[in-house]
């Protein structure tokens, strides 16, 4: 009996030590809801997007999301973090689009098109008048911002800006006036490529696995 | 042809070399054991004690094993490679021969040299030392292949691991039914088998862990403990599964002390503890070390 609660004894501070200090363990946040995405971004303003969802497990699976995040005065930058199942699986339909936005103390979770913080904000651009419609324009230093964001050939109109707004009012996530943006969305089709977004087989078959083996060991 | 005989010169000096070093380090012994003096002195016989032989020749295999890892390359000048592998080698003798003492202190300190192997001709206890001494150059030779040519990682990674070798070294009663004391008295083989077992599956499981990438030392002996810290809890799995498939008398009747004095069943209990720990360390490092589960990041 003793060796037994010795031995369970050993098991627990296995997993209180490897979860504190294992090198793979440290590094990677773990958040539970967007909001806490406010953790791992060091400046404001700026806007998180979903750019893959990934899952690392046999068992128990763990859940990771890759955002980019693009900030108004730094470089953007990559961060992945882990998160919970239903996390992952609600905001799959919305990669591409920014699902966070910090702006001084201001913080919004609700899905939007890359980039909605940055439109219609006088630091960053202008309007700019063509053919009785206005464009949004980025001032010559932001001008990789469009790149960035994954917009393309993209260019927001005011109507689209007004569209955001009344979105944001409503609180209902908006993928764009053409269902551009989300997991459907042709622009971010072309921004995330599709294997990035496939998801992987989870099973080989075996069909497959015993043609391989017949294919690579009596191919001759 | 020339550039043939080059090359079998050099290497034949290189053996002359080496053969030097093991002679710097027959008197290097001495410096650590003043009490075996006997061994270096030209009347040590090795057919008068075996136990002394297995004694004194298991720490000249010890240091073997280090000066077998001890890497040349003719990218510099000859004496200058020269130099670095005598450094090396006086280095790895020193830290060698540091560690035996201070397993020696820990695990047989309270037996004698000069009563147990001169007098007592105590072939277990000469036993022990084997695996043991065995065992620590096997470490050390992982720590030198892992210490990037830096005396100070050597250094830090000696210290650590010397002192979990250590306590895992006194966790033998809690896997074995001989009272380790009691049987090196008493001279008995079967736990100097049983725990020939127990030192040998440690120091290997030791071998694999080192084996991890050392990039950054702090995450690199991180890394180490946990792999140790695995390794402990996997081993008594297997030994207890062991026990099932091959149980023994023993199993059922633990305080059977007859058994302690019966030299046939007492021998039988320490192979049977000795291998079945020994494959139990193999499996372990099998499950810790082969079995790569880490790092698959796959899209959702």
């Amino acid at each position: 009996m003793n060796k037994i609660a010795l031995y369970i004894s050993l098991l627990a501070s296995y997993f209180f030590v490897n979860k504190i200090v294992a090198p793979e363990n440290v590094g990677i946040k773990a958040i539970k809801t967007t909001k806490d995405l406010k953790d791992v971004i060091k400046s404001s303003p700026a806007s998180a997007i979903l750019i893959k969802t990934m899952v690392k497990g046999y068992l128990i699976k763990t859940y990771y999301q890759k955002y980019r995040v693009v900030y108004g005065f730094y470089e953007p930058e990559d961060i992945i973090v882990k998160t919970k199942k239903f996390l992952a699986e609600e905001s799959k339909k919305y990669i591409g689009m920014s699902l966070f936005r910090i702006q001084g103390e201001e913080i919004s979770t609700l899905p939007l098109p890359p980039g909605s913080l940055f439109i219609n904000n006088s630091q960053f651009g202008r309007w700019q008048f063509q053919d009785k419609i206005f464009y949004w324009k980025f001032y010559a230093n932001y001008s990789s911002f469009p790149s960035i964001l994954g917009w393309g050939n993209f260019v927001p109109t005011k109507e689209f800006s007004e569209k955001v707004n009344l979105h944001i009012t409503q609180n209902k996530p908006f993928t764009g006036e053409n269902k551009e943006f989300g997991e459907k969305g042709f622009i971010t089709e072309k921004f995330i490529p599709v294997i990035y977004r496939q998801r992987s087989p989870v099973f080989y078959k075996l069909k497959y696995l015993f043609n391989d083996y017949r294919k690579t060991n009596y191919q001759y | 042809m020339e550039e043939v005989l080059d090359i079998f010169l050099a290497r034949f000096i290189f053996g002359l070399f080496i053969c030097f070093i093991i002679y710097i380090y027959k008197y290097a012994h001495i410096l650590f054991y003043p009490t075996g003096k006997r061994q270096v002195a030209k009347s040590f016989h090795v057919l008068s004690n075996s136990a002394d032989t297995l004694h004194y020749l298991s720490r000249i295999l010890g240091i073997v094993f280090i000066l077998s890892q001890i890497q040349f390359d003719r990218f510099f000048s000859l004496s200058l490679n020269s130099l670095n592998i005598l450094i090396i080698s006086l280095s790895s003798i020193f830290f060698y021969l540091s560690s035996v003492w201070i397993s020696d202190t820990v695990i047989l300190g309270k037996y004698e040299y000069v009563d147990e192997i001169l007098k007592k001709n105590n072939i277990a206890y000469a036993l022990i030392s084997l695996s043991k001494n065995v065992g620590i150059a096997l470490i050390i030779q992982k720590i030198y292949l892992n210490s990037q040519n830096s005396i100070i990682i050597y250094l830090i990674l000696w210290t650590f691991i010397n002192f979990i070798f250590l306590v895992i070294s006194k966790c033998y009663p809690f896997f074995s039914f001989f009272p380790f004391h009691k049987m090196v008295i008493k001279k008995n083989i079967g736990m100097a088998l049983s725990y020939s077992g127990f030192i040998t599956g440690n120091s290997l499981l030791f071998y694999y862990a080192l084996n991890e990438p050392n990039i950054d030392v702090y995450s690199y002996l991180i890394r180490v403990s946990l792999k140790v810290f695995l390794c402990i809890l996997f081993v008594p799995l297997f030994i207890w599964g062991i026990k099932i498939l091959i149980p023994t008398k023993a199993n059922q009747n633990q305080t059977d002390r007859t058994l302690y004095f019966d030299s046939e069943r007492s021998l039988a209990l320490g192979i049977y503890e000795g291998i079945s720990y020994f494959s139990a360390c193999i499996l372990t490092s099998w499950i810790v070390y082969k079995i790569n589960l880490s790092g698959v990041l796959t899209n959702y």
